[in-house]
């Protein structure tokens, strides 16, 4: 009970921020409003026992690319104009209605206990706690780190390369301009 | 808090993230959207691997269970290193264009 009002709290928070960042008039605020619905989105990982998920969430979205996109805001110019949008408006939020629409009647209408009772018969876990109740996870992160070192392992070190790759591309791209600049 | 109150929430979050990035000129408001959509992703796993069935009582349920977290952490990651890239990729239009509307940068690849 106590959870469920936390959560609908949280979710009309997330929302609203969420469309305040398209729909506020100034690029600043709408930097300031990304950072609060990262913090919206790292309380629901909380309430959803992924303490290790929000921790992160909290490090890497409100620590560093809120910061980042802050600071790249710096360079517009004309803080008002900026936040226009293009002629594609009416036609992308129809669409989106639409998407809205069916994927809520799919998730309302999906039987999803039926589905993980389906999961639970064709998975040997033992009999004793396997019911349809949702798992209680002791120590998640601890078997996080285990997963992430053994089945992922291979993910794992590409996610690595994949972040040494971004990382280098943008020094590259920022270096050639600056050579263009002193010519 | 059932799955599919999660779920509509990552749909909501999703969509409004759809929006902003069809319908804003600003690249930096593009980026932002971009990263909610990354986020209502990584909510809709998290959501998956909170409600599965089964308790945590071996490294069999682990995988099973907590493997919405892994794709969690990984989609943090790419979202993260997509966010780095693609701010200096604005730097750079911006050095050539003085702009940062996403319409100016049609042609930046003859800049």
């Amino acid at each position: 009970m106590f959870i469920d009002a936390i959560f609908y709290l949280v979710s009309i928070l997330l929302i609203s921020n969420s469309l305040l960042i398209l729909f506020s008039k100034n690029v600043y605020r709408s930097a300031v409003f990304l950072a609060f619905s990262m913090l919206c989105f790292a309380a629901m990982y909380f309430m959803l026992s992924a303490e290790f998920i929000g921790v992160i969430q909290i490090l890497v979205y409100v620590g560093a690319v809120s910061v980042l996109i802050a600071l790249s805001v710096m360079l517009v110019k004309d803080i008002e104009k900026s936040t226009d949008n293009n002629k594609l408006l009416y036609y992308s939020s129809i669409i989106g209605v639409i998407f809205l629409v069916l994927i809520s009647f799919f998730i309302i209408n999906f039987k999803w206990d039926e589905f993980s009772n389906e999961i639970l018969d064709n998975s040997n876990c033992l009999l004793s706690s396997c019911g349809s109740e949702p798992g209680v996870l002791i120590e998640s992160t601890n078997w996080l780190g285990k997963l992430i070192t053994t089945d992922f392992m291979i993910a794992f070190q590409l996610s690595g390369l994949i972040l040494l790759a971004s990382l280098i591309g943008a020094l590259a791209l920022l270096r050639v301009r600056m050579n263009d600049d002193s010519k | 808090m059932t799955l599919s109150n999660v779920l509509i929430v990552s749909a909501v979050i999703f969509v409004i993230g759809l929006l902003g990035t069809i319908a804003k000129k600003s690249t930096v408001l593009v980026i932002m959207s971009l990263e909610l959509m990354f986020n209502a992703a990584a909510l809709s796993f998290v959501a998956f691997s909170r409600f599965a069935p089964g308790g945590l009582l071996g490294a069999e349920s682990a995988s099973r269970v907590l493997s919405g977290q892994v794709m969690a952490i990984f989609i943090i990651a790419i979202g993260a290193a997509e966010a780095a890239l693609a701010l200096s990729l604005v730097i750079a239009i911006y050095r050539e264009k003085s702009s940062i509307e996403i319409t100016n940068s049609i042609d930046i690849k003859e800049a």
